[in-house]
């Protein structure tokens, strides 16, 4: 269909030109007598015989001139169909890869601006991250404005799989037949051809897509804290503590002498460097303080690279909280010391504690919600203690049982399965010479932790299940119910047995068995998922909540009661950082924001890896500098040139003629 | 005497309707008794043939015949440029034309015709003096006799 650019534009082109044509009409002639008229008029007759072929070169190459201008300022283009182009910029987090000046978002959009103005016809710009969002739609001939300064990076990965699913699901996209999606295409979202191929066949079902690849540079350099987590030896709140950070290279080359700092209150309190094959995931160990009385915001933080979102981890530390803990003990009866004695040493080291010390008795009528941790030395694990504490496990508690185990009904009324404890036996001490040899020295170095470091209660079999040598049933168990963690262990104080319970050792045991079931930790740290559920110790659900960070706009979040509590949520923020929850303008929750690692697998996709789906004509690329190649109009600037050409040429001809017949 | 002939041919009034040269050189031949000479002073863009035919009877009647060709320049050479509406001298005829257009071809027809003006005097004895105005007649007169006072 042809059509017209300017099709006013020979009108105006007309109007311009009407003065010089009035001046053409009204241009006077000179008014001669003339006495050889006869030879005037032969002369006349002959010319307009002889140059009636020049006359109608000349006349053609005008018209072909004037054509020629109007062609220019009309701009007549060929328009191939009435497609109508959905522009889609892929905003997933490794979008924000340093690229220029900027980063890959800012050159897809300025790629987007380009395609939009080259297409030639309607089209609409929409963002994807997951899910598809319509920025702006063109209005006829009209590009969309304002929808650049919409554009922003989003916390969610997403996929091309996600890609099929949101066009499949989004309504608004059926009135595109045409899609172009400006994308990275990062090697880990794009890199499984089988997947793509079925997503690609999905789409290719309802509409035509093309891929428009924004950054193809390859070799590219990230490493990125993938994780901050507590050490296995646990985390005492009243010691210099260990913090672990994992890095990892995400990139296709090696990175040597990287360095890695823990930043605390804004202070460097400890460093590293480390230098990671491909690949390769490395766990640094940070020293550290003792926390204060306050909590403090602390981040890991990288040399930059190409990929600065993964670059800093942060967080809050959170100081202890006094522990509330019931202990249910038999009498003392003949036992030449407190059975509890050692729990309470350890636990001295560990919290600061409100320990509630109940007979055999008192404890089966306590209930214990409310209590940190639960602790029963020699009880007998009775029906109703056992349903009890079940209770209590199911909604997050923490128990410990010391007690003569030996019956499996004792294990079972806990809900500890004892056919599979003795099934799923593990020996993971064997190896260093039996599992209780220790516990005979003396004398040892209390900061050096023996048990957990060969033995430790989080195993991944799930439950953790310490043997003795020698020894049929379980020596202790730690196991996980509901919400709760609980360690069992037959290791009963006793009359004789002094010694042995007030080894240092076995108050290192303990403290690293209430470290490991109390499910706490210092790190406040949320990611993206965890953004839609957010428990804040309120009431008022009719406040207005809102989370903010330093350095970006606040937004109000949702907020519905539950229980005692308040559950809010908020989108997840695109920017890592330290956030700030605040109810009616004062702060009530405040917690470090990490995006995930997902996207730091920043590398392209290798061209070969997707060439079958090429091949198949599953695949087509455009070449981000050439968009006029996705237009659907087609001008035709050669026109012109030929029409000045033919213009030129005729001229030149019927001069040639002229000069001929003037020779002869 | 150039200088008297020109200042009689100024003071002639010009001709008042469309007549034949031929006519009236044959009506001077009938007139003229013994042999004289006889100088025509004209354009002679009237009919050449008609012209000549008055020009040969002079001759025959043993007549010495002087043909002075008066030219304006401008008639030789169309030296103009621009759309001109030319009028026929003695009739209303019009053309309108682009002067540089026809230059050529006009150059052309009207050199041919000069040409063959002189060509046909010569031929039959009478005399041909081509007279560019952009000098004085009286110029071309005295040029004239200086060059029979030489022969003589």
């Amino acid at each position: 269909m042809l059509e017209f650019l300017n099709p006013y534009m020979p009108w105006v082109l007309a109007l311009l030109a009407l003065p010089f044509l009035i001046l053409l009409i009204r241009r006077r002639r000179q008014v001669l007598r003339w006495a050889a008229f006869e030879w005037m008029k032969r002369a006349h007759a002959k010319r307009r015989k002889v140059s009636k072929v020049e006359q109608i070169l000349k006349l053609i190459a005008k018209l072909a001139l004037l054509l020629a201008l109007a062609l220019m300022v009309s701009r007549p283009v060929w328009r191939s169909s009435d497609a109508r182009y959905l522009l889609i910029v892929d905003v997933t987090p490794s979008m924000g890869t340093t690229l220029g000046g900027g980063n890959r978002l800012a050159q897809a959009s300025e790629t987007v601006a380009a395609f939009g103005s080259a297409l030639g016809a309607d089209f609409g710009v929409a963002t994807y991250d997951g899910e598809l969002t319509l920025l702006a739609e063109s209005a006829g001939s009209m590009m969309p404005t304002r929808w650049q300064e919409d554009i922003a990076l989003s916390p969610q990965s997403a996929g091309l799989t996600g890609l099929a699913d949101a066009l499949q699901t989004a309504e608004w996209a059926d009135s595109y037949d045409t899609v172009i999606f400006f994308s990275d295409f990062s090697d880990a979202l794009y890199g499984e051809v089988d997947s793509m191929r079925q997503s690609l066949r999905r789409i290719g079902e309802r509409r035509r897509i093309t891929f428009v690849p924004v950054d193809s540079r390859v070799q590219l350099m990230n490493a990125g804290i993938e994780s901050v987590t507590l050490p296995p030896e646990g985390y005492f709140t009243r010691a210099e503590n260990r913090l672990q950070v994992r890095i990892r290279n995400f990139g296709p080359t090696p990175v040597d002498h990287v360095p890695v700092s823990l930043i605390v209150d804004g202070d460097i309190v400890d460093q590293a460097e480390a230098s990671l094959a491909v690949g390769e995931a490395l766990t640094l160990r940070f020293r550290l303080p003792a926390p204060g009385e306050n909590a403090v915001e602390a981040m890991v933080s990288l040399a930059p690279d190409d990929f600065p979102l993964d670059d800093q981890f942060h967080f809050m530390l959170e100081p202890a909280r006094p522990l509330r803990v019931l202990v249910g003990r038999r009498a003392r009866g003949d036992a030449p010391f407190e059975l509890d004695v050692f729990f309470r040493a350890a636990l001295a080291s560990i919290e600061a504690g409100d320990v509630t010390s109940v007979g055999l008795s008192q404890f089966a009528a306590t209930s214990l919600r409310g209590y940190d941790l639960v602790a029963t030395f020699g009880v007998p694990v009775t029906e109703g203690i056992a349903q009890s504490l079940t209770t209590y496990l199911a909604e997050g508690g923490a128990y410990m049982g010391f007690a003569d185990l030996s019956s499996p009904d004792a294990w079972r009324a806990l809900g500890m399965p004892s056919g599979s404890v003795s099934s799923t036996a593990v020996h993971p001490d064997i190896e260093r010479g039996g599992l209780l040899d220790f516990m005979a020295q003396e004398n040892l170095d209390p900061s050096r932790i023996h048990f957990f470091r060969y033995a430790t209660f989080s195993d991944a079999a799930a439950t953790g299940v310490l043997y003795g040598r020698d020894v049929e049933q379980p020596l202790s168990a730690l196991f996980e119910q509901g919400e709760g963690r609980a360690i069992l262990s037959n290791w009963m104080p006793a009359p004789g047995y002094t010694d042995f319970f007030y080894n240092p050792n076995f108050v290192q045991w303990t403290m690293r068995a209430i470290s490991a079931i109390l499910k706490r930790s210092p790190i406040v740290a949320r990611g993206p998922a965890d953004m839609a559920r957010i428990v804040v110790q309120e009431r008022d659900a009719s406040a207005s909540y809102q989370l903010t960070a330093e350095d970006s706009a606040s937004q109000a979040m949702g907020a519905e009661r539950e229980g005692d509590q308040i559950v809010l949520s908020a989108s997840p923020p695109a920017q890592s950082g330290l956030y700030t929850v605040l109810k009616d303008g004062a702060g009530v929750l405040r917690f470090g924001y990490n995006l995930g690692t997902v996207d730091s697998y920043i590398e392209p996709v290798a061209p070969a890896i997707l060439k079958p789906l090429e091949d198949e004509g599953l695949l087509r690329w455009a070449e981000p500098d050439r968009p006029e190649r996705l237009s659907a109009v087609r001008e035709f600037p050669w026109l012109f040139a030929l029409l000045l050409l033919l213009a030129a040429g005729l001229e030149f001809y019927a001069h040639f003629l002229y000069a001929r017949r003037a020779a002869s | 005497m150039a200088a008297r002939i020109a200042a009689v041919l100024d003071g002639m009034p010009a001709p008042k309707a469309k007549e034949s040269i031929g006519s009236a050189l044959n009506l001077l031949a009938s007139q003229l008794g013994r042999r004289r000479v006889v100088f025509l002073i004209s354009d002679f863009f009237s009919d050449p043939d008609d012209t000549l035919d008055g020009v040969k009877r002079l001759l025959d009647a043993k007549h010495e015949v002087v043909l002075f060709h008066v030219l304006d320049p401008i008639e030789l050479s169309l030296a103009m440029d621009g759309r001109v509406e030319f009028v026929e001298m003695e009739g209303e005829d019009r053309l309108k034309v682009t002067a540089q257009h026809l230059r050529a071809s006009y150059k052309e027809i009207f050199d041919d015709y000069l040409s063959d003006l002189r060509t046909r005097c010569l031929r039959f004895g009478a005399e041909y003096i081509r007279c560019d105005m952009s000098r004085s007649f009286g110029t071309h007169l005295a040029e004239f006799f200086s060059a029979r006072q030489g022969e003589a």
